[in-house]
């Protein structure tokens, strides 16, 4: 028989390594001294889970393959689909690198600028991370970036892609079956230290 | 930035129905994003009186109704046409349109 405050922390460790096993933590790597014992539990926190950690670091991703086009006349920064390119990841702590590249095209030759908004800032600002003289022809112009964002705080943070045009009607080619442009964008974001 | 999300029961003419919405809202309007059927209206206020505008220029919209961009585009690309039309006949050899107006005239037998 184990008694009541046994059995509850049994549980919370189990509880514990379950999560660490299925989320990946990162644990600060100790600094060994001479002579210390070297114990399972050390080797799994200390090297295993932050071998899995860097093997499966937090990602979010979003293949576009949607049943239309996304379009819009907004010429402040607006979500491009705040549902699906939308990514949500939990951080340790430090550096986070995100992505995009998409085909785009404008009713009447315009500008496309595209921005990041992370937990309601965005990262680019001003007109935002790029922005390109986009032409009224299918599959003519394409936009992408890499964006690597330094020294962020551990803890969960929402990336959402954004974007405004200067005039007229902007068209992201989302997959959507549109003749010659049914093209596939793709939209990530992952901790890179 | 505010955002009226709706699904669209009819088609619509973005182009035509920003000009609408802007016409109607002014300052407070910000643009509009299409996805499929959700149409969200971008706006700085969330009042009870916008939404009812928004609605109302909806319900007034006419999807056939072009801007005066989209007629001008849409008479350059005839324009366009006809020139072409005018080059590729001016190519053709005398022996050449003499067949085309021989083919031309059977058709009506």
């Amino acid at each position: 028989m184990i008694g009541r405050r046994t059995f509850l922390f049994l549980l919370t460790a189990l509880v514990a390594r379950l999560v660490a096993f299925f989320s990946g933590v990162w644990t600060t790597p100790k600094t060994w001294s001479t002579g210390e014992l070297v114990t399972a539990s050390l080797m799994n926190s200390h090297v295993r889970d932050n071998m899995d950690f860097l093997k499966d670091p937090p990602t979010g991703l979003y293949n576009v393959n949607e049943a239309g086009d996304y379009t819009t006349t907004s010429t402040s920064f607006v979500d491009i689909d705040a549902t699906n390119l939308s990514l949500t990841i939990t951080t340790a702590g430090g550096d986070v690198m995100i992505g995009f590249y998409g085909s785009f095209k404008e009713s009447v030759a315009n500008i496309i600028y595209l921005d990041v908004d992370m937990d309601g800032s965005r990262l680019g600002g001003d007109d935002g991370i790029i922005g390109l003289r986009v032409s009224t022809n299918v599959m003519q112009d394409t936009m992408s970036f890499v964006y690597l964002q330094q020294s962020l705080s551990a803890g969960s943070h929402t990336y959402k892609l954004q974007w405004k045009v200067k005039g007229n009607t902007g068209t992201l080619h989302a997959g959507a079956g549109v003749a010659n442009a049914d093209v596939h964008p793709q939209f990530w974001v992952r901790e890179v230290s | 930035m505010f955002e009226f999300l709706i699904d669209l029961e009819k088609p619509v003419n973005l182009e035509k129905l920003d000009e609408d919405m802007r016409l109607a809202l002014g300052a407070v309007y910000g643009g509009l994003s299409l996805h499929g059927r959700g149409l969200r209206v971008h706006l700085d206020d969330n009042s009870l009186e916008t939404e009812f505008i928004v609605n109302a220029t909806l319900i007034a919209h006419d999807h056939l109704t072009e801007t005066v961009d989209q007629q001008r585009e849409k008479q350059r690309d005839l324009d366009r046409e006809s020139i072409n039309d005018d080059v590729i006949w001016s190519a053709l050899t005398t022996d050449q349109r003499i067949v085309i107006l021989r083919r031309f005239l059977q058709s009506f037998d």
